[in-house]
């Protein structure tokens, strides 16, 4: 593909517009930039996937960098499910020995339409009554420097939320959630597989760490995708030098995809502050459908 | 490092330097990206194919104007960025006490390391 002006435009709004998605829904947006690279832009598979790993590194660096100082980021749970991700990076290789691709797509597409209805119908917020015990105290709370003294004064939220749980100040709604962490095993086993597929799909893993960590694991919505986009750095930047290393990675085309989902990375952390958490969830679900048929219509075509 | 908590339950320094590492991580990536984007572009440069240069050999090329050379240098800056992030990690909760969390950090660290060699390897 040679890059004219109008490829490089079009190009870097497909990186906006995956910055944009991933920083709002969690993921790093490999997903939907792959098809469009291979369908719109006619670049090779591997070199697309390449390309799509780094602008997931780009993307959750991002929005990371974001989401950590507003506390939405929950490092601690971040950093314990990336074990089993980077276990199931190093693990990949082998699954991709006796599994195709197209067996793969086909299995995690069964498992995401499900998921995406789950995640339309949604599930009782995890904060429950920790959220309550931090309202009590905030009736007339406004701007986060608040809300460091509400979590600080607060003396159930640290016991509360135990050693995984967090809280945050959630603008929208004026106050702070505080969240405890449950079925742990379910989040690491989902993190576990999308480490295994990262290299393979050139994906994060997002799309399926967000339902696990909201519906399994009881993480509010937008603490579950700041989480997931916090860990998905590090799912892609194991794949991001093994493509690298073998010279799939095209420098110039890479440039400005990134470039753009840098952009579009910083819309969207901004967006994010206006959004309510149902219409992130009813977007991921969305989201998660079309990631659904696109896969099953790959693995019956390839 | 300040004792204030962070809302997320962190040492608030340790959040900042996070916040600065990745950061700092994407300015110099976005530098590199940029100056060999508008190099590679205006002189019609193109990667060839097979395995990049090492990373001595693309400062070398990028000081004799190589585009591509800064572009590759801009996507490893990328690459390292989240890395850097879990090093930063590691020793933030090692040196606020919580070492369990140091060591899960580290672990990280050295899959993440394994993952790479493995591939290369």
């Amino acid at each position: 593909m040679y890059l004219t002006a109008t490829n490089l435009i079009l190009l870097a709004l497909a990186g906006v517009g995956t910055g944009v998605l991933g920083a709002v829904l969690g993921t790093g947006g490999g997903v939907f930039l792959i098809p469009i690279l291979v369908i719109g832009f006619g670049v090779p598979m591997h070199y697309a996937v390449a390309t799509s790993i780094l602008s997931v590194i780009a993307t959750s660096s991002a929005v990371a960098s974001a989401n950590v100082e507003r506390g939405t980021a929950n490092m601690r749970l971040g950093m314990t499910l990336e074990v089993a991700t980077a276990l199931g990076a190093i693990c990949g290789g082998i699954s991709a020995a006796w599994m195709s691709p197209q067996t793969l797509e086909f299995v995690f597409a069964a498992v995401l339409l499900p998921t995406a209805i789950l995640m339309w119908r949604g599930r009782e917020d995890g904060s429950r009554k920790l959220a309550a015990t931090v309202a009590s105290n905030s009736s007339a709370i406004e701007g986060e420097a608040s809300h460091t003294a509400i979590a600080s004064s607060t003396s159930a939220a640290p016991n509360g939320t135990g050693v995984l749980g967090g809280s945050y100040f959630d603008p929208r709604l004026g106050r702070s959630i505080a969240y405890r962490v449950e079925r742990l095993w379910a989040g690491l086993l989902v993190s576990f597989a999308a480490g295994n597929l990262s290299g393979l799909l050139g994906i994060g893993g997002g799309v399926f760490k967000v339902p696990a960590l909201h519906l399994l694991c009881c993480v509010p919505i937008k603490a579950a995708a700041a989480t997931s986009n916090f860990m998905i750095g590090v799912t892609a930047a194991a794949s991001g030098f093994l493509y690298y290393g073998r010279g799939e990675v095209r420098p110039a085309l890479t440039a400005v995809v990134v470039l753009g989902v840098l952009a579009g990375s910083a819309i969207g952390t901004w967006l994010n502050r206006f959004l309510a958490g149902e219409s992130v969830r009813r977007m991921f679900a969305v989201i998660l459908a079309l990631v659904a048929v696109q896969m099953f219509l790959r693995s019956w075509t390839e | 490092m300040s004792d204030r908590e962070h809302p997320g339950k962190e040492p608030a320094a340790m959040v900042h330097w996070v916040h600065r590492v990745l950061l700092w991580g994407l300015v110099a990536s976005s530098t590199f990206l940029l100056i060999g984007l508008v190099l590679a572009l205006a002189f019609h440069e193109s990667r060839p194919e097979g395995p990049p240069a090492r990373l001595s050999a693309l400062f070398a090329e990028m000081f004799r104007g190589d585009g591509v050379a800064a572009l590759q240098i801009g996507l490893v800056i990328l690459m390292l960025t989240p890395v850097a992030r879990v090093v930063v990690l590691a020793i933030g909760w090692q040196q606020s006490g919580d070492r369990r969390f140091a060591a899960v950090a580290v672990l990280v660290f050295v899959l993440l390391m394994t993952s790479v060699w493995w591939g290369a390897g």
